[in-house]
């Protein structure tokens, strides 16, 4: 499982092994970008903060139609910039291309 | 400070930022408690689509407009989606119903509202329905 967290000042990533969406907050480590993925992973997850009670959450189910463009040679994720993640909910990247999301607002 | 994400006036989040209005392969998709615009690059593919507790409430009328641009759809799931909508005024009625030539299962879990929203909906045969109601008539 992947989690993209955004403020003014830091991109986080989250990662962590996780069947269910919902083990997420119990399963989940802390990683900075540049991380490897494990391969494993069978989600995606892409949260933005939006009020101190709830937050915007994005889930894409790996994997990816290709996933080694995604993860890089190395499985290392390369793709998700701090940039893209200001304009855009989710990859802005034409090789991400999910086939099932969620997005909805998790309340705390 | 936290970034916030901000609804449009009419109570829509800005679908067009989601996966920066580019997810070709994208099939199913569900949202919870946030009313999505599906007016998308993306959304006219989607296969599979479940929506619940969304807030603000969808309107039916509002809402069929918005599956009028889903014409793959074939498997629509609605978890209380109109319950505010029924002390609101409501949007104009649709002249012709709304068809969805490729949906299969249709599930509704909503007030008495979701007649409405049936009666202005158009499927072919062989769709099934499930349909849950609340005991709550809008004044």
């Amino acid at each position: 499982m992947l989690t993209l967290e955004r403020d003014h000042h830091q991109l986080t990533v989250t990662l962590g092994k996780c069947r269910q969406s919902e083990q997420f907050r119990g399963t989940s480590r802390s990683a900075t970008m540049g991380d490897p993925l494990d391969e494993n992973w069978k989600r995606a997850i892409i949260s933005q903060s939006q009020s101190h009670t709830s937050k915007l959450r994005l889930d894409i189910p790996f994997p990816y139609q290709r996933p080694r463009t995604v993860l890089g040679e190395n499985g290392v994720l390369r793709r998700l910039r701090s940039r893209d993640a200001k304009q855009s909910i989710g990859p802005n990247d034409p090789d991400i291309q999910p086939t099932s999301a969620f997005v909805g607002i998790v309340h705390d | 400070m936290i970034d916030s994400i901000s609804s449009t006036e009419t109570g829509f989040f800005p679908s067009m930022t989601l996966f920066s209005n580019h997810a070709p392969r994208l099939l199913n998709f569900s949202f919870e408690s946030i009313k999505i615009d599906l007016h998308t690059s993306w959304g006219s593919q989607i296969r599979n689509l479940t929506i619940r507790n969304t807030r603000p409430s969808f309107d039916p009328i509002e809402l069929l407009r918005n599956l009028s641009r889903l014409p793959l759809l074939g498997s629509l799931a609605l978890y209380f989606v109109f319950i505010e909508s029924a002390r609101s005024e409501g949007a104009a009625a649709l002249s012709t119903p709304i068809h969805l030539p490729n949906l299969q299962y249709l599930q509704v879990n909503d007030n008495i509202l979701a007649i409405r929203f049936l009666g202005n909906l158009m499927v072919d045969p062989g769709c099934c329905l499930r349909l849950e109601t609340a005991f709550f008539i809008p004044e």
